[in-house]
């Protein structure tokens, strides 16, 4: 496979000047990252040590195995939601090593709101059950929450994909022979409760952990009854009589330790890919990332750049290079997984959009996982392009993409606008992870466009009654429309969002997606000739 | 660059055999000195064709142009347009539009000396910019631009003297 060759000038103005802009907002995006996991008041962390108790991030360093990767999904969920009061969503979920297995982690966040479920925690904890689902990943749940938001319950209760999808993902993990464990540090209380009820194994600690229906509250308010959280629904009447857990835990770092062993016993499951041997580490500096992202959303670049930096020994077996050159497509390995590759250099066009078709039944052929890399301002319009039937062509790469039986990840390099977003794998298409970049921003039409139709539509309906339409009013209000789009549109917004598994920093993108796809490895697939594979719908031709 | 003339039912191809000292086509075969009077209007023009004078009106859209001389309208298609620079027999290189879209930037002056990946000119089409650079040394021959000019697919905006060989 041949190496890809490199025109980036390092010593150019260019390069220096985007180097110093991306560097700079990766270590914003560092700041606000360590800020969500551990900035919080001190009394919140005196709270805790009040009680006996011990920060989520401190648990969870025990609970994994000493220096393994942790991928941390969603750290920035919840940063610009409820004015900046639940960091991370109040709530931790990744995929972390524990006792050798890969499992998708779920914490509770007792240090925000006594760990209060907001709306952006429920999404969050689903999407990590989702994960596990989708990657036949077990899951160690760190119970520690006071319940729902009541405030907002509206918001976090009654829909398809509210609190309850929680409890029947749970019981959709257990059908699929998945298996979950529960340490319970802190009340688990109404809802929450069915967490360790629903998982395999639960561990309960002494004196703090509790699980019940209704808290020692609403059972005063209902019944008149006055009774301690330990008496309601403490270890040891859910360790001794009830039965409701199964090991009870003199400490949390006991209950630590039990759990470990529990996961120690699990079967280990068989990797769909084996093991990959031999490495090479990409030829080109992942540092030199940050100087080939420019500044502006509009301006262009070549992915085959960021391709070199990302993939094993930067090499790329690029497919049709000279058809459709607006979508690169090919093959290449990212810790030794075959992976193939489709990434924007331009607008699609109708050839692009047919080529970037055919590559991913290509894939799917073969059982190629597909890594997306996006930067895409959309299909290209225009009579000429409509009359080629860009719109049906554009429609062939998303029914191909959509269809799909290989894994699919997906990297927010930089643009997502319009239906690009959708062809090339976007939130809505169960991409298996999704991550993006400080610099990213996703909107339906760029903010100018949107900004100046707003503006039209305005000054069509003053005139059309009767006002007069300013240009000094017209231009504050494009102002207003394009500051706030643009705030929407930013990356700290998709991922506050949870439209996102998180925002990375750009010269982890290959750590990130070698955890990722080994993780991905953990679900069977349907391979070639099987009846679920490679089977689509209508393509309109 | 190649043309086909479509002539009634009939298609010539048309080569430009060179550009100076005088303009020197070849259609259907046979050879033509075309000597631009450079007089007339937008649509009108008036041209030395083998050393005879011949007035005309002309309508150029992205794809086609129809020409009006003696009293006949032809209609001339042009070939779609790869983008970026094209190399002719003349040593010239013309910078076409991929799409349709609108200037943001000139980074170049006519007759500046340009040295290979120099900045020439940024578009931009369906919110994305795109810098051409200069795919060698050369000197700017002419600008066929202005900054936040809108312009059609094929259109021309920029020409080069290539000075150097392309790397």
């Amino acid at each position: 496979m041949s190496v890809i060759r490199s025109a980036l000038d390092t010593n150019s103005e260019d390069f220096r000047r985007r180097h110093a802009h991306n560097k700079g907002q990766a270590e914003d995006l560092r700041n606000r990252q360590e800020d969500a996991r551990t900035r919080r008041p001190e009394r919140d962390y005196a709270r805790l040590e009040r009680h006996g108790k011990q920060p989520p991030r401190a648990r969870l360093e025990k609970l994994l195995d000493p220096c393994t990767p942790f991928l941390e999904f969603s750290t920035l969920a919840g940063n610009m939601a409820y004015g900046g009061v639940a960091p991370a969503a109040s709530c931790i979920t990744g995929i972390g090593i524990v006792s050798g297995h890969e499992v998708v982690i779920h914490a509770d966040d007792p240090t925000v709101k006594g760990g209060a479920w907001y709306p952006l925690t429920v999404k969050k904890i689903v999407r990590a059950l989702d994960i596990a689902i989708e990657n036949r990943l077990p899951v160690v749940h760190l119970c520690d929450s006071a319940g729902g938001q009541l405030q907002l319950q509206s918001d976090l209760f009654p829909d398809k994909y509210m609190a309850g999808r929680l409890f029947r993902n749970q019981s959709i993990l257990s059908k699929m022979g998945v298996k979950q464990l529960a340490l319970v540090f802190g009340q688990c209380t109404a809802g929450g409760a069915y967490i360790p009820a629903l998982s395999d194994y639960n561990v309960i600690v002494r004196g703090t952990g509790a699980v019940f229906l209704g808290g020692p509250p609403l059972v005063k308010a209902a019944t008149g009854q006055i009774i301690s959280a330990d008496d309601l629904g403490g270890c040891d009447l859910h360790t001794r009589i009830s039965g409701t857990c199964d090991y009870p835990a003199a400490s949390e770092d006991e209950a630590i330790a039990i759990g470990r062993e529990i996961v120690d016993e699990w079967q280990r499951p068989e990797k769909r890919q084996g093991e990959p041997e031999c490495v090479e580490a990409p030829i080109y500096d992942p540092d030199e990332l940050y100087g080939i992202i420019p500044e502006d959303i509009k301006e262009s670049f070549d992915m085959r750049e960021v391709i070199a930096r990302i993939v094993d020994g930067s090499r790329f077996h690029e497919y049709k290079p000279a058809y459709g050159k607006t979508l690169l497509c090919g093959y290449s390995r990212i810790w030794g997984h075959r992976v193939g590759i489709l990434a924007n250099n331009g607008i699609l066009f109708n050839d692009s959009a047919l080529k970037g078709a055919h590559f991913i039944e290509l894939c799917n052929q073969n059982n190629t996982p597909l890594v997306f890399l996006q930067n895409i301002t959309g299909y290209m319009i225009g009579r000429d392009y409509e009359s080629a039937g860009i719109t049906k062509d554009g429609a062939k790469m998303i029914m191909a993409q959509a269809c799909s039986h290989v894994p699919k990840f997906t990297i927010m390099c930089h643009a997502s606008f319009g239906a690009g977003n959708y062809g090339m794998c976007g939130r809505a298409f169960d991409g298996r992870f999704l991550f993006s970049w400080p610099n990213h921003q996703i909107a339906v039409m760029g903010g100018e466009q949107a900004a100046n139709t707003l503006v039209e539509v305005k000054r069509a309906q003053l005139e059309s009654t009767g006002g007069i339409a300013d240009g000094k009013t017209l231009a504050e209000l494009r102002e207003k429309t394009l500051a706030a789009y643009l705030e929407q549109t930013s990356a700290y917004y998709a991922t506050s969002e949870l439209w996102d598994d998180g925002i990375i920093d750009p010269v982890d993108t290959r750590n990130v997606l070698g955890l990722a796809i080994t993780a991905s490895m953990n679900a069977p697939s349907s391979g070639p000739g099987e009846a679920s594979a490679a089977r689509y719908g209508v393509f309109r031709f | 660059v190649p043309f086909v003339l479509h002539f009634h039912d009939r298609t010539l191809p048309v080569r430009i055999v060179a550009r100076r000292p005088l303009l020197r086509l070849e259609v259907g075969g046979k050879g033509y000195t075309v000597d631009d009077l450079a007089g007339g209007t937008k649509c009108e023009f008036e041209i030395m064709l083998d050393g005879r004078r011949v007035r005309g009106w002309r309508y150029v859209t992205a794809d086609e142009a129809h020409i009006r001389f003696g009293d006949r309208t032809y209609l001339m298609q042009f070939p779609q347009q790869a983008t970026g620079f094209l190399d002719d027999d003349s040593g010239n290189n013309e910078l076409r539009a991929e799409m349709p879209g609108t200037v943001v930037a000139i980074h170049c002056r006519d007759g500046d000396s340009v040295k290979a990946g120099d900045k020439l000119i940024t578009t931009e089409s369906m919110k994305l910019q795109v810098v051409h650079v200069s795919p060698c040394d050369g000197t700017v021959e002419s600008i066929d631009c202005r900054v936040d000019w809108p312009f059609d697919k094929g259109a021309l905006l920029l020409t080069l003297t290539k000075v150097g060989e392309c790397p």
